[in-house]
Formats: structure tokens, C-alpha cells, sequence
């Protein structure tokens, strides 16, 4: 089915290729894609490796989903903000390259921004937190919110806890996305059911920001089964 | 294995520390092995009375508030610092953390010299949170501390290039995550350290009381050995 009222805006990542293919597995088609990729031969945050633009336009093409090629990289950028003002769905699954921030003046177009933060909120908010909840607990988290200007602040939708994942070297570009395209799906699931979204917390104040995680302790992460003090 | 983190002058060309790759457990190793060089350079410094009395006396009693701590792993005597008793009570006027807003102008070391005060006294604990939370903040987004933070604590001015400033601010982190245990303060701490070891020996002797950057070497140490000691491949002994 296709989900008449949600769209996506989405890079050209290894997490959107994972996003796409449950979406489609699980017959939760958005209307409507809009692609943003990157034509610089350098790797952006988020790419694994630079063929991922022409698998995604292939499973596009194959599974019939309407879409747009950005006519710029940058979803901040006037183009982009144009692209998506004018579209009629009201709720984008946001999907960018990594450590792209939503400023003011696309969060002001009345659009709701559908992001799966990779980590359990509001207890983990900000950078490669699941690296840290590893270490503290032994999970990796993954919460849905629709974006407000305070990061990873915003209301949330769904959050789910996760076992560790059995081949902790790859978390940036699997692991960390399989957890989030997990949420995605249920998330999309209850709001097909309930025909409107809803919240698991509306609030969602306290609990701590962490920065990117350093080589040392991303080390420990990966090498510990259970590194809790 | 090399250390990249280390490798060159930090404060000249800081460290993104983005989608760092996994190089399996010798990574640790290179890590110890380099910090256990720069322990080896503060050593060898035989000139401890000669700096500013203030760092002395934050030295001094944060050595003695973190002794418990670093007992619980150095089994080996020579790598405990020397304690430092001096009188410092005409430096306790600047201990008052409500003085500091950030509607005002903020020097950092004035900051970090009066959050340290209230760390080894136990005092304001929601206080120092708040401010140090904001220093990391302001350091994770430029890998820089400023000397002045101008109203809203934003972009800072003045010199970034302040050993003793960075100095403070990894003895705070240390502090805090000795007591706290919250894995964020480590973390920034590691990357200050990785600044301060990317550094000359000279200019750190001449910046900062070595013993006071060999405690927190240690205490970093010591937190990443207390960490990795489920990790067979990580087994590290000080001796």
C-alpha cells in the first residue's frame, strides 16, 4: 500500500538503502521520494561507498515509487525547501547524510520531519549514542520523533531497546541502521492502524547530549560483550 | 600501529574524531603505549614548585581527592604523583560559581579555576554540571577552548592556544567522571588529552605542573583499564 500522506526526503546512505528496502518489504510505500545526492567523489557522513545512489534509483524504479532527484545535495538549501513546500504530503521521513542539521527555514515550511534518532531517547541524545549505551548497558536504542529546532528533542513517537548486535563492527553502517529501520516500520504500522500518529512521549526533556564517541572508547564498545562498570 | 590522535600539534590541526575506523584490539595498545610515552616525558620534569600556586593548589587537592581512586589499579608506586601542600586561602574569593552568567562576558580560565573550587569541595553539583556541560559543548563542536566566551557563550574570542586552560579542563572532566561515572566525560576527556599529549614536552612544562597532567593521564588510564576489563584482548598492567 501507499502511505497517501508520507513522503521522504532522502540521501544517498547506507541507512536510506535499509529504509527503502523494509519500506518496501513491508508494503509501506511513501507517496512520494525526493533523493539528495552527492555528486562529490569524496564520501559524505553516512556513505559507506558511492554506488548506493544508483541502488536505490534502481529499487525505486522496480518498486514503482514516484520519485525526484534533489536538484541540490544540501536539504537546507532553497531548492530543496521548494521541492518539498510543494508537495502536498504533510509528514517527510527524514533520512540525510549524517550530521546534517534541519535549520529553521525548512522546519517553518509546516511539514513534519519523521526521523529515527539512532539511540533511546531522551536518555541518549546526540551523537553515535549507541556506542555509549553499549558500554553502559549492553543495548543499542533507536526513537522515533518528529524534528524540532532543539536536537533530537522532539516529541516521540516510538523508541525501542535492541540486543547487542552479533558483529559489533559494523554498527555505524548496519547495526545502527537496522535498529532504526525497525522503528520506522512499526511506527509507520501503528499509524496505518490507528489512521493518526501517536505518541509513547510527548515529552521529551532531560536525559543527557553525547558528542561523537572517540576511537578509543568506540574500540571498547565493539571489543566488550559487556563492558558495564 | 601509530596513534593518529597524537601524531601532530592538536591545537594546530584539531581532530574531528568523525567515522573513525575499527582497527581491532592493537588500536588499544597503540593508545596505552603513547600515553605511557608522554608519562614518561612529565617525569623526567624534576621542576614542580615553579608554576602558577592556584594550579599547584588544584593539583594538590585534586591529587588528594582522587587518591582513592587511582589505588584502586596503580599497584606501582612510582607512577603515583608527588602531593603539593601550599597555602592559597587569598585564592578563595574566586571560588563563587553564581558570580559567572552568561549574559556577561566569561574568561574560561576564571571559569574552570572556580568550577574546580567546587568540584574538591563538594559544593553546587547542578551548578557544575550546567557549566561544564556548556564547555564541552563549546570544546566537542570546535575542539577549541577560547580564552573569553562574549555574551551567550557561543563563539569564543581571545587565544585558543591556552595549555593551562585545556589543563583545567581535563582536571575537571576528571573529577567529574570520577565521580559521576558518566561515560560523556571520559569521552571528552580523552580528546583533551589527545590534545595536551600532541604537545612539545617543553611547552607542556612550562604551561602546566606536569604532575597535574600526569593525575589525569592516569585517571583516564585507570577508567579505560576499570572498562576494558571484561575485554581479553585489552589486558593492560601498569608496571
Amino acid at each position: 500500500m501507499s502511505l497517501i500522506d508520507v513522503a521522504m526526503v532522502a540521501a544517498d546512505t547506507t541507512r536510506t538503502k535499509y529504509y527503502i528496502e523494509e519500506l518496501i518489504d513491508n508494503k509501506l510505500l511513501p507517496s512520494y521520494i525526493l533523493l539528495l545526492l552527492n555528486s562529490d567523489e569524496d564520501l559524505l557522513p553516512g556513505q559507506k561507498e558511492s554506488k548506493f545512489g544508483s541502488e536505490i534509483i534502481t529499487l525505486l524504479e522496480c518498486s514503482e515509487i514516484e520519485f525526484d532527484i534533489a536538484t541540490n545535495s544540501d536539504i537546507n538549501s532553497n531548492e530543496v525547501i521548494s521541492e518539498i513546500a510543494i508537495r502536498s504530503e504533510q509528514v517527510f521521513i527524514f533520512s540525510g547524510f549524517g550530521g546534517v542539521l534541519l535549520e529553521d527555514k525548512i522546519l517553518n515550511t509546516g511539514k513534519r520531519f519523521l526521523h529515527i534518532h539512532g539511540g533511546y531517547l531522551p536518555d541518549y541524545k546526540g551523537s553515535t549514542t549507541n556506542y555509549y549505551s553499549l558500554i553502559d548497558e549492553n543495548t543499542i536504542g533507536a526513537s522515533a520523533i518528529f524534528l524540532t529546532k532543539e536536537i533530537d528533542c522532539g516529541p516521540i513517537l516510538l523508541r525501542k531497546k535492541f540486543a547487542p548486535p552479533k558483529d559489533r563492527t559494523e554498527i555505524d553502517h548496519i547495526s545502527d541502521s537496522k535498529a532504526r529501520a525497525d522503528v520506522l516500520i512499526e511506527c509507520l504500522q501503528n499509524y496505518v492502524s490507528s489512521g493518526s500518529w501517536s505518541f509513547e512521549l510527548e515529552n521529551n526533556r532531560g536525559g543527557e547530549v553525547f558528542y561523537i564517541i572517540h576511537p578509543v572508547l568506540k574500540h571498547l564498545a565493539i571489543l566488550g560483550e559487556n563492558v558495564s562498570q | 600501529m601509530n596513534y593518529e590522535y597524537t601524531e601532530v600539534n592538536r591545537l594546530k590541526e584539531p581532530h574531528r574524531y568523525m567515522y573513525t575506523s575499527y582497527q581491532g584490539a592493537e588500536f588499544i595498545h597503540s593508545y596505552l603505549e603513547d600515553r605511557l610515552g608522554c608519562v614518561k616525558i612529565l617525569q623526567s620534569d624534576d621542576n614542580q614548585s615553579s608554576y602558577n600556586p592556584i594550579d599547584l593548589y588544584l593539583y594538590s587537592e585534586a591529587f588528594s581527592n582522587l587518591e582513592d581512586y587511582l589505588n584502586t589499579e596503580l599497584s606501582c608506586q612510582t607512577f603515583k604523583p608527588i602531593k603539593v601542600s601550599i597555602n592559597l586561602e587569598d585564592c578563595l574569593d574566586k571560588s563563587n560559581l553564581s558570580t559567572f552568567d552568561i549574559i556577561n562576558d566569561i574568561k574560561s580560565g576564571e571559569l574552570l579555576t572556580a568550577l574546580l573550587f567546587n568540584q574538591l569541595n563538594g559544593k553546587n553539583k547542578e551548578l557544575i554540571k550546567s557549566w561544564l556541560d556548556l564547555l564541552v559543548q563549546r570544546f566537542e563542536v570546535t575542539k577549541k577552548l577560547y580564552e573569553v566566551y562574549p555574551s551567550g557563550f557561543r563563539k569564543g574570542s581571545g587565544a585558543s592556544n591556552l595549555v593551562r586552560i585545556y589543563w583545567l579542563f581535563a582536571l575537571s572532566l576528571a573529577l567529574f567522571y570520577v565521580s559521576s561515572k558518566n561515560i560523556k566525560y571520559l569521552n571528552t576527556l580523552l580528546k583533551v588529552s589527545d590534545l595536551l599529549c600532541s604537545l612539545e614536552g617543553d611547552l607542556l612544562k612550562e604551561s602546566i605542573p606536569s604532575n597535574g597532567l600526569l593525575l589525569i593521564l592516569f585517571v583516564e588510564l585507570i577508567s579505560i583499564k576499570s572498562l576494558s576489563k571484561t575485554i581479553k584482548e585489552v589486558e593492560f598492567e601498569f608496571d
